[in-house]
Formats: C-alpha cells, structure tokens, sequence
C-alpha cells in the first residue's frame, strides 16, 4: 500500500539520520482536508497518510522560520506543489541539497476531482529525490486548462469589473491567501510597507482590489498554479481566475511555464536577444 | 402554548422590512462552496438553513471590516475635522445562529469598558437579532465545551426552533423581539426541540486553569508548527475584536478608519523599535488562547468563546481552536504545573 | 517642521515673460515647510547666489528650492552655491519653470498655475531629501583600450605620455586598423601610413603601454576604477619575442594562394604572414586555417627556416587578467556587405551592382589598395580581371548609406570626400583617364573640405553626375553602368573599365557582442551609444567606459583623433585624483526586509546589485540580502520598480519623496 510505503521511507530517512524532520499529510476527520504533520522521530511516521484529500501545498511551510529551525526537511509533494519548489530554488530561497523531496504520483485531490486536477499535465513530479505510486487515473485532456478562463473572457469589460467588484468586496484582507502561498516568502509583505503606504490595508474596495491585483502580478510568472490560495479564501473569491490570467500571459508571450525546468533562469531580470520590442516606439 | 411561524411568513416579514428601508441580513450562497451572512437584496436570498454555520460571524455588523471614524481636510496651514454622523441603519439578521448572538453581549464588555465605544453601541442598539436553533451540528462545533447549547437564547431577541415542513416556534426573548413578531405568529401546541449538541470536548474551567501553569510547555510549538500565521480564524470569529487604526489620505485630506487586525500578524505586537515580543507563532496562538480563556474570562467572568467552530472550518492548515484546546487538556493531564522547566518559547 | 527656502528665477524674461514669478515666490510662501521665498532676475549669477547664501545663513534654511531652468544648466551651481554656505549640497532641488513650463506654453495664467505646482512638489520632494555624502571610490590608474586603430593609438598616446600604463588590444595581428591600409587621406593627400607609422612605432615601442596583438577582450567584471580584464591572447604561433622578422619563414611558405585581409581581396598572402610591411609588431603570424603543418601535419618548413626558433604549431590561446580602472572602446568600423549576402536580417544588398559577380566592380577600400604604393600592384591602378589600366572609372556614392530600404537610414560622411579624393587619385595615375561620379549630395563641411572637392571637379576634371545608378552590367569586357543625371533631366550611361562603390560604414564585426560584454548601449545601427549626443560625446552611460572613433558613429581620422584625445582627456581626469567622487544619488537596498529573491541582481544593467550574507559579530550568517555596489551603481531605478517587497530604493528620488510630489498636487 502506498502510505505504507510512505511511511517506510519516511521511517528510515529519520533512523538514518538523512533529515531531522518530515513535513507530510497527517490524518484528518472523513471529507476534511488532510494537514500538515511534522514528523521528527521514526515511531511518529504512523500519523503519515496519503490520499485524494491531500490537498494542501505543503512547500508553503519550508518558508516558515520555526519549520526551518527543526532542520533539513524531507517533504511530500504533488507535482503542482514540486513547481513551487522549483521556483524556490531558481530565486534562492533553498538550496535543492538541503530539501528530501518524497514526490508522490496523483489521481486527483477530492471527489469530485478538483478543476485544476481534471486538467493536470504532471500527475507525477520530475525532480524528486524518490517518487512514490503510480497514476492510475489520468485526467482529462489538457487543453481543459484555460477554459474556465476562456468561458469568463467572453464578458464584456464592465460585467467582468462587476464580477470583480462584487467578489472583492468579500474580502477581509485576512492574507490567507498570502500565508499559504509557497511564493508569497517576503519578509515585509509590500502590503505591510509604509512610508509611503504602497497598497491600503484596508479591507476597502480600493484597498482590496490593489491587494489582489498587486499579488496576482507579484505571481506573474512564478505562481506554481496549486490553487491554495482559492482553497484557503474563507469567503470564497474565486482568485485562481486571477492567477490564471497572468500565467497564460506568460506563457503565450515568453513560452514561460513557472516551476517546470530547475536549470531555467526566472523570468522577470531575464531577456533573450530575440524578445519581442513591438512595445517600444 | 407557543407561537409559530412558517418560512413563507418569515420572507413576508423580510420582504416588509425591506420595503420600510431597513436592512435585513442572513446567511445567502455566494457561490457553489461558499454560504455567508450579507446583507438581503431580496426575501427569496434568505438561505435560513443551508449549513451548519455560515463562513463568517455577525460580529461585521457591530463592527465593519472597514470603519470611517472621521475625515479631515486640509485648508492652507488649517486641518478640519469632519465627524462620521450618519446613523447606522436599523438591521434585523435572521437566522443567526445561537454561537454567532451569544457573542453580542461577551463584546458589550470590552467596548463599554474603559472607553465606551459609541460607534460599537449604536450599531448595536440598531440590531434586532432572530437566531435559528441548531438541528444539526458537525465535528467543528464545540459550543456546549463554553456552557453554550444548539437552543442558547443568549443575545437573541427571538429564537425560532425548527418544527419540521418548513415551520417554526418563536421564543421571543426581549421586548424588541415581541414587538417584531406581534401578530406574525400563529398559536400553537407544538413545542420545538434540538437534538443534544455536540459533546463536550474539554472541560472550559479546566483548560482555563491549566494554561497558567503550561505557559512554558512545549505544546504551544507542537500546535503552532502547522499554523501559517493568517488571520482566517480571528476574522470568522464572532467574538475576535482586535482593531487597527490607521490614516488613508494624502496632503489634502483624508480619513482615520478602523480596520479588523488580528493577533496571528506579526506586526501585530512589532514594535517600532524592531522587536516584537511575540516573535513566533507558538507564541501569537498561545496569546489567543490566553485572551480567551483567561484574560478575558479575569476581567468579565466570561469566555471570549461561543465554540462556534468557524476557527476550525476557515482555516487553511486544518487548525482551529479546538484541537489546540483539547491538545491542552490532554498535555496538562500527561504533566501537570511543568513551569519554568521548559525553554521559553520562541 | 522644515524650514525651506524657495528662490524664484526670473531668467531675464525667460521664464517672466510667460510666467508671474513674482505670484509664484508669493503663492510658494503658503505650501507647508517653507519659511522663506524670493525672486531674483538672474538666480545663477553672483549677485543671486549670494542671495541664497545669504538666507540659507540668515534663516538657517534646511532645503533650498531655486525655481529656474533645466537641472542640467546649473543644479552643480546651486548646489555649490548651499555648500558654501555650510548647507548639504543634496538638500536642493530645482523645480524646472523654464524648459518645462515657460518655454513651452504661451497662456500665461495658467504657465503660472503649473509653475506654482511644480514649485510645490518640488517642495514636497526636497522635505524629504537626505544630507547625502558624495560617495569615494578607489582608482586603478591604468587604462584599457580596445582597438589599436588610428583613435585607438592616439589615445593610448596621451594616456601614456601623461605618466600612466595602458593595456592596448588589438584583434589583428598588428596595430594601425583601417587607416594603415589607405593610400592618401584627405584633404591634405598625406600618405596614410606615413604620418600613421611613426605613431604606431610609438606605440610598440612606448615603454607604458603593454600592447596585446592577435587578442581580443574575454570578459570584464568590477567597476569604475575597478575593473578586472580578461584578455584572450589568441595563438599566433610565432613566438614574438624571439622572432627577429627577418622574413625567411614567409617566403619559404608553400601556400601562396590566400587572399589578404589587409588588401581586401586584391591580393594574397601566405598561411605564415605578415599583414603589411610596416606592421607593428613586425612579426608574422600563422593561419591556423590554411595552414598545412596545423591542418593536416606536413609541411613545417617555416619551423626548419626559421634561425630564431620562433615557431611554435603548439601554440595555445592564454587568457590573461589585467587591473583596470577605465577602458575606451576603439573598436572602428567595417564596409557594408554590397553583394546580396548580408549578416543581419535587417539589411539586404544590391544585386543590381554586380558586386561580387563581376571582378571590376570593387569597394572604397579595395580601390584604396590598388591605388597604395604598397598595395598588391605596387601602386598601379588596373583591371582586377584583366590587369589593364582602366580609362573610365565610374564612381558611386551612397552604396547602402541614406537608403532606408536596405536598412541603412544614416550618412557614412566620408564618402563624398573619400570619393573626390579617388577621382584625384586615379587622374594623378591615369593622365589620359576620366572619372565619373554618380552623387546624391555633396557633403563637405569640414576644414578646407569644400575646397578639395572643388579641386577635383575643376583641376582634375572629374565629371560629377546628381543621380542614382539603376544596373550595371557586363558586355564585351566592358562594365555598362546606367543612372541618372537629374540636373540635366537624362539618363547616362557610361561604359566603364572600372567601378568603385563607395559603401557605407557600419560598426565593425562583433562590436555588438562587445558592447554586451561591457554592458554599454548601442543603437539600432550597432554604434555605440554615447551618455549624451551634445554635451558627453565620448562617454557612455556605464561609468569609467568611454568611446571613440568610428564605432560611435561614421567619421573621418580628424575627428577620430580629437575624439580618441578628448576620451583620453576624461580618463587622465579619472586618473588625477587619488579617489573618485560619484554621486551619492544611487540605490539602496533595506537590508532587514530583503527576501534575498535577487530580481534586482538579474535585472540590473550595470551589475550593480551584489549578492551578500549579513552575519552577526560571531561571524554566523544571520540572512542573506541584496546589496548595491556603490562604484557600479547608475542610479537609474530599475531595481526599485522590479523589487516585490519594495525595499530597494532610490537617494534623491526615493517612493516616498515622488508619493509627496504626486500627492501635493491632489
């Protein structure tokens, strides 16, 4: 059984003293998400579990300062969650030596499968220091993968700000978004920057629409598409909208996809020779 | 011999109200994942039973998100001040659920205190609250662990108590709550109940006593390891009220507002200096857990708690206060008044 | 609270004559911070300075705003005028009322109401100006020079001569670029190699400049003052310090059949050979590629010749570093490819020419071999493809130059002189001959240039024709060449034994791949870019990299000299201090809120932005952060708009500062 096998490797990376801590998915009350787990000895890998409710992008916590104080971490990934780690990597923020990455092949996360899962490219990850399972379910066909985005281009420009207008209102500036995104690693938040005041704090129409579109182009090119974000919004803004229409940008004009090459430079501070200039009169 | 209502006579009672002007609020659907108290465009929006307990509180109408307290201008080497006068409206909510009233008068403490906040009042004056008796609850829900029950009447003015086929028995609680259901109601013999609630998961005034001699153990970093140090929880809470108060404006004018803030930033307790005294999460999570079941309940003998569980259901790590509450009942049983022997947390 | 002193310039009637600046000095009074306001006639003169000085210490000014002209003219004034007295030469800022308000509008009401404005963020800016001091940087004082060609030579010159060592580089296996290999240059028709060789004998011979021939510039790092060159000193498996240039190796060599670089075509040399016999070094260098010994392993008979034992087929390329502290580019130019093959996308050839196809049509450089007394025929001007003396040569201005459809939009500027010059050449040869000349314009305005062109059409009696050349083709030996004579209104053919194009100049091969190596512009066109078209000529927008000669842009020798001397110029000003000065007006990164992500280390364009670790006294790494080389930095703000947490930021012209400006104006 594949937690088994989990749990087996997680056991011996601890008893041989490979890592000093597992950051994997820890059991969770039936039809509730798993959590996050921080396993540092080889009896407590029996909390590991591994299923279509391990929907959390656990790369989120190798930021967090008292995770990184528990020394190197082995983590479990999907391959949506690995793109952030590759990401990590090309900024600096890890060095690959430093981090065991268990990858684990996917089906899907939740019953149904989540709309990101139905259009998954890379249901197992590439750059792993072991992978475990096999895909026995693919998804659909890929090119599902702007359709959603598709369908909502189709408005006209003042119904989509009435959508956005209505939908951002909802928020509270809670940064849910923000704390469970892999990327979102700075140490002053440009939200929380005074002196001058970048973006308002307020949870105010205004302060709330500079919030999410100043993070949405903060993610241009770098945003791994785990959809944690959509996940983790109490009030349920659709904010992976907002993300995808960045990354097909990205994609359409620098044939950049974020998180699938470690050798890659990142894009932004990156040019070509041949980049289009048709924007310089 | 109690008083019913049926659900059509309850959006006849909306659609009047909204008709006078007033505002009405209750849980609606936002979206396929997604069931929120807001304010009703319509009596049909009213969704009085979709869930188990709406994604957010209705602490928002006491105390907006975003509140403009005044404005100011300025005039060559002159500032002027401009109050905030508009009265807020009158608003009925229905189908707040029993966990969301109860809170109204724990908060009545805090803003009548030492500073007797005017806005806070007046909006509360302004309320007229209608709770719905909980018939179903899930594993996030701990109101009876704080004293509380499905059927508490505590902060309602009315309670409606589910009768099956869309009826309901109205216990009307305060004259305000009377004065709203006069004539609506048809007598009856039936008498409405709820089922027992959840069980206790801990036992309140044990945990209260325990924290004071676990503030050293090492369960605060264990249970704060997987928290990602957002606001979801505090911001669901219906009983959560830290403020922030900051100045939008520009050299011409503008205004001083009051914004929800929330212990789990780090800015929260960042000083100008550059130290914050509550450095790491562990520390932040056992500060809310403290105001809660000792600080507050010190200073006005209640929980700043109705065990409502959106703490559990919001958060994006799978947290929430009740499995810290529980963790801490157990660690306080395994090693009772362990003070000073642990490191200090981080 | 500030105290601000704003002073009003008048300009004369400048800036009154469209602008109330007595209502600007009173409306400036009313914005908060400023304690004092004036207006003066002339604020940049004597009396005006004064004027500031004097408030500064009378009312103990902390900023100063002079509401005057361009930054540009005189921010260096003003802010002297504050340092002397006693006031941070930083904290003044000018609100520009003239370039950007009086000079450009006509309604005077409401010039004045911007004027005001302007005056108000100007005020709001320089509130929040810091004291900064200017920023000090070391100074290698040697300097390197890429190219030895005639501006190349000349500035290495006047940097060594002035006492300090030079690092010269040169891609050819000898110095003296394309002007060692003209006949005569004008308008004094001096022999080009005899008043270039004594020059080039100095600079093989000068005992501060460390000349490095067959080499080109790997790569370089540091900065201003600073910099580290890596030199590739290619193979020439000759070794030059034994080699006595007795000439046995290259006489003996069987391959004779190569054509030379240096005679473009016109001749040939060996696979072991010199350039030209003036060449310094004199010493010859082998073909790696038409060589039999380094090809296929036979041959060597140059090795057995040789009595210095100088050849060496084992030879390898060296990479060498030298410490420098500023570098000219000096790289030159090239001719533009006429045949249809062409080395870019944007430009195309002229097919119609027959350049390449028929042997009698040649280039500017070319003819310029055949007419040198030490080119391939010894100075005998003759038919490439029979050797007879031709009688009619045409020659054809604008070869690629001013033509937009083969991607040429610019003048090459010598070639109407150059052009004149051949038609004097060839007559003073062929007495019986007659020169055609096919022109667009005549551009001569250089010292006794009009005059020299006027000496060819009248005393020479070369016949000048205003129009284009549609085709030329061949027909019994002879080339017929149809154009245009638009001042008479016909048509013109002429059958001529020889035709030279005059093709345009274009920078020379890899300057491009250079300019990225040292991180300095180029436009368009691949010239090298200048700081400023008018007022910084040689220098570039990468501190302590300055230009000159042809790779700027199309000149002639003249203005290559003065300009290799006015760089050489900047350069000994570098080097005659002990440090440098920069202005503090640079980036900064706040250290205790950098993620340490490095967009600012890639998007940088002068490298400026440094990884580095913050450590603790115990030497532990606390963080890692971005940080600025304040040598490199050019204070140009990209940094600032890339970085996601905001904490880069700009002295002088930080966030905060252009937040007050915008924010005075709602």
């Amino acid at each position: 059984m594949l937690e088994q096998k989990l749990r087996q490797t997680c056991r011996e990376l601890l008893a041989n003293g490979t890592v000093k801590v597992i950051i994997g998915y820890g059991a969770a009350p039936a039809g509730q998400a798993t959590r996050a787990v921080f396993i540092t000895t080889p009896e407590g890998v029996e909390q590991l579990v591994w299923n279509d409710r391990c929907e959390a992008n656990l790369v989120a916590y190798l930021k967090r300062p008292e995770v990184r104080a528990l020394g190197k971490p082995a983590i479990v990934v999907k391959a949506c969650d690995e793109r952030a780690l590759v990401v990590l990597q090309q900024e600096a923020q890890l060095e690959r030596a430093n981090v065991f990455v268990i990858g684990m092949a996917c089906d899907g996360i939740g019953a149904p499968r989540e709309a990101k899962c139905r259009s998954c490219e890379d249901q197992v990850p590439r750059f792993c220091d072991v992978v475990l399972g096999e895909v026995t379910k693919p998804a659909d066909a890929a090119s599902a993968r702007w359709d959603e985005l598709a369908e909502f281009m189709k408005k006209s420009p003042e119904e989509r700000m009435a959508y956005w207008q209505q939908e951002l209102a909802r928020c509270v500036k809670c940064y849910a978004c923000r704390q469970v995104c892999p990327l979102c690693y700075c140490q002053r938040c440009i939200v929380d920057k005074n002196r001058p005041t970048v973006i308002s704090t307020s949870p105010s129409l205004k302060g709330n629409f500079a919030w999410h579109v100043t993070r949405a182009f903060h993610l241009a090119a770098r945003c791994a598409g785990c959809d944690a974000c959509t996940r983790a919004c109490p009030v349920g803004i659709n904010l992976r909208l907002l993300n995808q229409s960045m990354a097909k940008a990205t994609e359409e004009n620098f044939q950049c996809r974020p998180g699938t090459d470690p050798q890659a430079q990142p894009l932004i501070g990156n040019y070509a020779t041949g980049d289009k200039e048709e924007f310089i009169r | 011999m109690s008083q019913t209502i049926s659900l059509a006579g309850i959006r006849q009672l909306i659609g009047q109200w909204l008709g006078q002007g007033k505002r009405v609020a209750g849980p609606i659907r936002v979206n396929a994942d997604t069931i929120l108290y807001q304010n009703l465009t319509s009596a049909e929006a009213l969704l009085l039973d979709g869930c188990v307990h709406p994604g957010n509180s209705i602490k928002e109408f006491v105390m907006p998100p975003h509140e403009k307290l005044y404005e100011y201008v300025v005039k060559g080497r002159d500032v002027e001040l401009r109050n905030q006068e508009a009265f807020p409206p009158e608003r009925l909510i229905l189908g707040g659920r029993p966990c969301d009233a109860a809170a109204l008068p724990i908060l009545d403490h805090i803003f009548n205190w030492d500073f007797v906040d005017a806005a806070y009042n007046q909006r509360r004056q302004a309320l007229t609250i209608v709770s719905l008796a909980c018939t179903r609850q899930d594993d996030a829900c701990f109101c009876t662990s704080v004293g509380l029950a499905p059927d508490a009447v505590q902060g309602s003015d009315a309670l409606l108590v589910p009768l099956g086929n869309d009826e309901y028995e109205v216990r009307c609680q305060t004259p305000k709550g009377e004065a709203l259901f006069a004539g609506k109601c048809t007598p009856s013999d039936r008498q409405g109940s709820v089922p027992a609630g959840p069980a206790k998961q801990f036992d309140a005034k044990q945990v209260e006593a325990l924290i004071t001699s676990q503030f050293e153990a090492p369960v605060w970093r264990e249970q704060a390891l997987a928290c990602l140090g957002c606001g979801a929880c505090a911001y669901g809470c219906p009983t959560c009220h830290c403020f922030d108060i900051v100045d939008e404006g520009h050299a011409g004018g503008g205004i001083r507002a009051r914004n929800w803030d929330a212990c789990q930033f780090p800015l929260f307790t960042l000083h100008a200096s550059g130290h914050n005294p509550r450095q790491g999460q562990a520390s932040r999570q056992r500060q809310r857990v403290y105001h809660k079941f000792h600080i507050y309940p010190e200073k006005f003998k209640e929980y700043l708690c109705t065990g409502c569980g959106n703490c559990v259901r919001r958060c994006p790590a799978g947290l929430g206060l009740l499995s810290v509450l529980t963790a801490i009942q157990q660690a306080g049983a395994a090693a009772p008044a362990a003070k000073g022997e642990e490191a200090k947390q981080p | 609270m500030s105290r601000i002193g704003v002073f009003v310039c008048w300009c004369g009637e400048n800036i009154a004559r469209t602008v109330d600046v007595v209502q600007v000095a009173e409306a400036s009074l009313q914005f908060p911070g400023v304690k004092h306001a004036a207006h003066y006639k002339y604020m940049c003169s004597e009396p005006g300075q004064s004027l500031i000085r004097d408030k500064i210490l009378a009312d103990r000014l902390d900023g100063i705003v002079v509401a005057s002209c361009s930054p540009h003219m005189h921010l260096k004034t003003f802010r002297g005028a504050a340092q002397a007295a006693g006031l941070n030469p930083y904290l003044v800022e000018i609100a520009n009322i003239r370039e950007h308000c009086s000079w450009v509008h006509q309604d005077k009401a409401k010039a004045t109401a911007k004027a005001i404005d302007l005056v108000r963020m100007a005020v709001a800016k320089v509130r929040r100006n810091n004291a900064l001091q200017a920023i000090k940087v070391p100074v290698t004082k040697r300097a390197l020079i890429i190219g030895a060609g005639v501006a190349g030579i000349q500035a290495a010159l006047d940097i060594a001569d002035a006492g300090y060592e030079v690092v010269l580089v040169e891609r050819e296996p000898s110095v003296g670029g394309k002007m060692a290999g003209l006949s005569e240059t004008f308008p004094t028709m001096d022999c080009s190699q005899c008043i270039l060789t004594p020059r080039m004998v100095d600079v093989g011979q000068h005992p501060r400049i460390k000349l490095y021939t067959c080499a080109e510039v790997e790569s370089v790092d540091g900065y201003v003052g600073n910099f580290k060159a890596t030199i590739r000193q290619k193979a020439r498996f000759v070794d030059i310090k034994k080699c006595t240039g007795c000439g046995e190796c290259w006489n003996a060599c069987p391959q004779k059949k190569i054509a030379s670089e240096f005679d473009y075509g016109m001749g040939n040399r060996r696979a072991i050979y010199i350039p030209f016999p003036q060449a310094v070094p004199a010493r010859p260098a082998i073909d790696k590629q038409a060589c039999l010994k380094l090809k296929k392993g036979v041959c060597g008979i140059c090795a057995k010749k040789c009595a210095a034992g100088a050849i060496n087929y084992a030879d390898q390329d060296q990479l060498l570093e030298e410490p420098i502290g500023a570098i000219i580019v000096a790289t030159g130019y090239q001719l533009y490819q006429i045949s249809a093959q062409q080395p870019t996308a944007e430009l195309s050839g002229y097919g119609e020419y027959g350049y390449g196809q028929y042997k009698d049509v040649i280039d500017a450089l070319q003819f310029e071999r055949l007419v040198s007394a030490s080119g391939p025929t010894g100075g005998v001007i003759q038919r490439p493809s029979d050797g007879k003396e031709p009688k009619h040569v045409v020659f054809i201005s604008c070869v690629g130059s001013r033509d937009n459809a083969k991607g040429i939009s610019y003048c090459s500027k010598i070639c109407c002189m150059y052009t004149a010059k051949h038609t004097m050449l060839y007559k003073h040869k062929v007495h019986d001959g007659q020169a055609h000349v096919f022109y667009m314009d005549i551009r001569s305005g250089g010292k006794n240039y009009d005059e020299f062109v006027r000496r060819a059409i009248e005393q020479d009696h070369a016949r000048y024709y205003r129009g284009r050349v549609s085709k030329i083709t061949e027909e019994n030996g002879k080339l017929i060449v149809r154009g245009a004579d638009t001042l008479a209104g016909t048509p013109v053919t002429i059958e001529a034994d020889l035709v030279v194009l005059a093709s345009a100049m274009r920078p020379a091969t890899g300057s491009d791949d250079l300019a990225r190596k040292l991180r300095i512009g180029y436009d368009q066109n691949g010239f090298l870019s200048e700081s400023h078209p008018k007022l910084r000529p040689v220098e570039t927008n990468s501190a302590g990299i300055l230009i000159c000669g042809a790779c700027h842009a199309p000149k002639d020798i003249p203005e290559s000299v003065a300009q290799a001397s006015a760089a050489a110029g900047k350069v000994l000003v570098m080097f005659s201090h002990k440090e440098m000065q920069r202005d503090p007006e640079i980036a900064k990164i706040n250290e205790s809120t950098c993620s340490a992500c490095f967009a600012c280390v890639r998007t940088c364009p002068y490298q400026a932005a440094e990884k580095a670790d913050v450590r603790d006294r115990a030497g532990n790494l606390v963080k890692r952060t971005a940080r600025i080389n304040q040598g490199l930095c050019m204070g140009c703000g990209t940094c600032v708009a890339v970085c996601p947490s905001k904490s880069a930021d700009l002295e002088g012209f930080s966030d905060q500062q252009i937040y007050a400006m915008v924010e005075s104006l709602l």
